[in-house]
């Protein structure tokens, strides 16, 4: 089989007058953890509707597992799992109704529908309310609804946009680990994602999306790697009256008493030992990585 | 290869929506079909002549009970489709692995059956005013079954197309109510004058209404030839033009 889950080329959408999609194309592997970020109204939600047959797009080709989209939709479909940003939930049904009448819906007999409705909602925490409306739930239990929803037809791709968002942390924890496993398991996974945090902890892969167009595509730690300039902060004992002539060649400034490097890690010593040479006295060190969000901040801005 | 569960299980939806929600959806046309019986067959109709040699009462019969089943297959469906729309839940149809004929085949076949549920209501209401004798069942079974997957299909058309409420409701007031009272529901074509009859014609509720009274008492006024050709012909195009629309994703997928 097709070791490429999703296959995105060239995929514009536009709605009237705004051009949601520029032109992206890029793949997911099965089995990757994979992360899209930007900021609101970047094109994620657009782009996860099209990938999903939700909406459709102007042009490009996508394919599922080699399955086009639009040609081969049944089949395309059936590999995914969604669980949406913006409940859409049947008002009609109740909550294990909800989970069954989906199941239903990609074929699978009743009896197994019903048994894997319950497995998920007392994973989820939501047994208890399978007989309740969906009016009668909290915004954190809808969302669990979601992505237990996502999950009834056991999809080989699960589609999350935004499932931490309105999420209490304790349930964000057990998320994060329920979707570690899960990968871990063999499911390829396509987060969106407003917490850097979750992206930086979950992903294998992140991209970057701003304004419709990829900023930036690449495995996590390599990317981190490529953008990660510490910030190496030396507190001094005297304000410095002058710089050192061995110190202009590094990328610094100075606040106050502190004299702040940004440059490798690996260059630590280096820069420890010129500011020695000059006899002046160190009061404190304070090393910090950038994370995947200053990576972030800074591409968007500049972006 | 056709997803029959999926298919079932969408149908099922569907019928399960408007039985939930009875006494809004069968029980009204239940009420009026009295009523109309009572006033205008029984009461009006004593001291009208009959016609082709039945009773007033017995004419209005067939007229009512398509008039009950288009009002409520085309009530039915638009009405499922627009909510579907407007809250967003269709959403959870569309990822699914449903083909688009399953998805139009499942919602017009919940159609039908709210159609031959009113139809046996009206039949049995009927039955206080009438012999209960009918003239060819499976002619009548048969337009039953497929006027209301005509006005199932229609439901679905313009429950995509409208975007509100009040538009929702355009089609049904101005167009569809019309032409089922022009239809011949309560008056025979050669009460209409001549010169006004070509109007009549060309209403195609008229020959379903038609066709339902010859399949029940046997007697016609239109060209069955042509009404049940036409009939035909209706079924199949809105039935595929309803499943092109979901094909392109008319105002369903943005
Ligand atoms: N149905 C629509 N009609 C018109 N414009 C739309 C529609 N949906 C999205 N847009 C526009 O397309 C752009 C991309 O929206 P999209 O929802 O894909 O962003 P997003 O990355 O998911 O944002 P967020 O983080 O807020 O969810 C935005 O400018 C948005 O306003
Ligand atoms: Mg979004």
């Amino acid at each position: 089989m097709n070791n490429i889950a999703i296959s995105i080329k060239n995929l514009v959408k536009n709605y009237d007058g705004t051009e949601a999609v520029n032109n992206i194309s890029f793949d997911i592997k099965q089995g990757e953890f994979f992360g899209f970020l930007g900021p609101n109204g970047a094109g994620k939600t657009s782009t996860i509707n099209a990938i999903t047959g939700i909406a459709n797009f102007n042009s490009g080709k996508i394919e599922v597992f080699g399955s086009d989209v639009v040609k081969d939709y049944r089949k395309a479909r059936s590999y995914i799992g969604l669980s949406p940003q913006e409940f859409n939930f049947d008002p009609f049904l109740n909550v294990q109704q909800i989970l069954v009448y989906q199941c239903g819906y990609y074929g699978i007999p009743k009896a197994i529908c019903t048994k894997r409705a319950k497995e998920l909602m007392k994973l989820f925490g939501i047994y208890e309310k399978r007989n309740a409306s969906i009016r009668a739930l909290s915004g954190g239990l809808k969302r669990r609804l979601t992505i237990a929803r996502a999950l009834i037809h056991k999809p080989k791709i699960l589609i999350l946009d935004e499932p931490t968002a309105g999420v209490d942390v304790e349930l964000r924890h057990y998320l994060w680990d329920f979707l570690k496993k899960l990968n871990k398991e063999g499911t390829t996974i396509f987060l969106t994602t407003h917490y850097i945090e979750e992206a930086e902890k979950l992903c294998d892969r992140v991209c970057i999306l701003h304004k419709g167009k990829i900023l930036e595509i690449d495995d996590k730690k390599k990317l981190m790697k490529r953008f990660a300039k510490s910030q190496i902060a030396i507190e001094l004992k005297d304000k410095l009256k002058t710089i050192p002539k061995n110190i202009k060649k590094y990328n610094y400034k100075i606040d106050g008493n502190n004299l702040i490097f940004f440059e490798d890690k690996t260059k630590i010593n280096e820069i420890l030992n010129s500011i020695k040479k000059n006899e002046i006295e160190i009061v404190d060190i304070n090393i910090e990585s950038s994370s995947l969000e200053d990576i972030f901040i800074n591409m968007v801005k500049n972006g | 290869m056709v997803n029959w569960i999926g298919f079932y299980t969408l149908t099922k939806r569907e019928i399960s929506r408007f039985l939930k929600v009875w006494s809004q959806t069968i029980l009204p046309t239940a009420i009026t079909t009295l009523l109309y019986l009572f006033v205008f067959g029984f009461a009006i109709g004593r001291i009208l002549p009959d016609i082709n040699g039945i009773t007033y009462l017995e004419f209005i019969i067939p007229g009512l009970l398509m008039m009950g089943l288009i009002t409520s297959t085309y009530a039915n469906n638009s009405t499922s489709i627009f909510m579907m729309k407007w809250l967003n839940f269709i959403e959870g149809i569309l990822v699914s692995p449903l083909s688009y004929i399953e998805m139009v085949g499942a919602f017009i076949l919940g159609g039908i059956v709210r159609g031959l549920i009113i139809g046996t209501v009206v039949y049995l209401i009927s039955l206080f005013f009438y012999s209960g004798s009918i003239f060819n069942p499976i002619l009548f079974i048969s337009l039953m079954i497929i006027v209301s997957l005509i006005f199932s299909s229609l439901g679905l058309i313009t429950g995509l197309w409208a975007e509100d409420w009040d538009q929702l409701n355009i089609w049904s007031t101005f167009i569809i109510t019309p032409l089922v009272f022009l239809g011949g529901v309560f008056h025979s074509i050669s009460l209409v004058p001549e010169s006004l009859q070509i109007v009549t014609k060309m209403n195609p509720i008229f020959y379903m209404v038609d066709a339902l009274r010859y399949s029940m008492l046997g007697i016609s006024e239109s060209n069955l030839a042509l009404g049940l050709p036409l009939i035909i012909i209706l079924a199949v195009s809105f039935f595929f033009f309803t499943v092109y629309l979901f094909k392109i994703g008319y105002k369903i997928r943005r």
